[in-house]
């Protein structure tokens, strides 16, 4: 089972969130009481990112498992992060995190009316998230394979 | 399975022992691996707090099976010569141990996968972390039992060597020349 989808943006803000919560047909998304949990994911990636680059130069992070779960986790070019929470069953999820980037292309970079960057002006204290239905549908067409 | 690096972080995340059997490509001083093995301390404490909301709802009993690792014979141990006495401290018989064993390790990190190297970890029930690099990446569930096998063994030396030491001070930095070539050996013999 897919527990939770998370995408950080090049400004470390969380840009879009959806966390299925009973099963794959139950879920929540762009949640504000999730924000905190949004910054502890960032951090938590991040250093290990920084690890791992610091053990071999150029490396990349793959995924991360603990003893209930285990993060999927994609970096693209432009430093947009894709992560993925899923059971222990998926092993391999790079599949789906290129096909969710190549949505996130799609229905947000070639959207003409979203902004280039979701934070519009610097002084803005929170960032724009992703609110477009027909995304949020072909992600769980994608996730809920 | 080649194995890069072992280290033996304490319970407050200090880095106790390091010991690198490869060389890692990158530059690395001795502060680089202290800073490594706290953010791995601090890491394994968030990784708990970030547990899905799915699984704090769904039942617990399920999740009892996979702390329970599987024991793999015959790593570390050379099985050509029985009749030879082992070398396993005060250890007795074939092997470190032969039943399955729990890795206390329930909600945090366990193990990490890059392109270059994955990383083992393994808790005891007092809170030391046993990490493991190793330089292949491996995805499947029976090289993480082999891994969490290995850590345990190592473990096992850590008592052996380390803890009955007079001489060595709790959470202290491990200089024993005997924890190190037993390490060796274990390591080599894989």
């Amino acid at each position: 089972m897919i527990y939770s989808l998370w995408i950080f943006d090049r400004h470390c803000n969380c840009i879009f969130d959806k966390e299925y919560t009973v099963n794959q047909s139950t879920s929540i998304v762009n949640s504000k009481e999730q924000q905190s949990r949004g910054k502890l994911i960032y951090g938590m990636v991040h250093s290990l990112k920084a690890m791992s680059t610091k053990i071999a130069p150029g490396n990349t992070l793959r995924t991360l498992t603990t003893g209930k779960y285990r993060i999927h986790a994609l970096f693209t070019a432009s430093n947009l992060w894709i992560v993925i929470f899923s059971d222990l069953t998926h092993h391999e999820l790079h599949e789906r995190l290129d096909k969710i980037y190549e949505l996130y292309l799609k229905y947000v970079v070639h959207n003409m009316l979203k902004p280039i960057d979701l934070r519009e002006s610097e002084n803005a204290k929170e960032s724009d998230k992703i609110t477009s239905p027909s995304f949020i549908k072909a992600v769980d067409q994608v996730l809920c394979l | 399975m080649a194995i890069q690096s072992v280290m033996i972080i304490n319970k407050s995340g200090g880095l106790v022992y390091n010991h690198n059997f490869i060389e890692p490509k990158g530059t690395m001083n001795s502060n680089d691996y202290l800073i490594l093995a706290g953010t791995l301390h601090s890491v394994f404490a968030i990784a708990s707090q970030l547990t899905p909301k799915a699984v704090q709802i769904s039942n617990k009993s399920s999740q009892k099976t996979e702390t329970q690792v599987p024991y793999i014979p015959g790593i570390g141990v050379s099985t050509e010569n029985k009749m030879a006495p082992l070398q396993l401290g005060s250890f007795m018989g074939p092997d470190y141990f032969q039943e399955p064993f729990t890795n206390w390790n329930k909600s945090g990190l366990r193990h990490m996968i890059t392109d270059e190297f994955s990383m083992f970890l393994f808790q005891s029930l007092t809170g030391i972390k046993f990490v493991l690099i190793s330089t292949n990446n491996f995805r499947n569930n029976t090289s993480v039992s082999i891994a969490e096998n290995i850590l345990r063994k190592i473990y096992c030396i850590y008592s052996d060597y380390v803890m009955k030491d007079p001489f060595y001070s709790l959470d202290m930095p491990i200089r024993s020349e005997l924890f190190d070539s037993n390490l060796k050996n274990l390591i080599e013999s894989l």
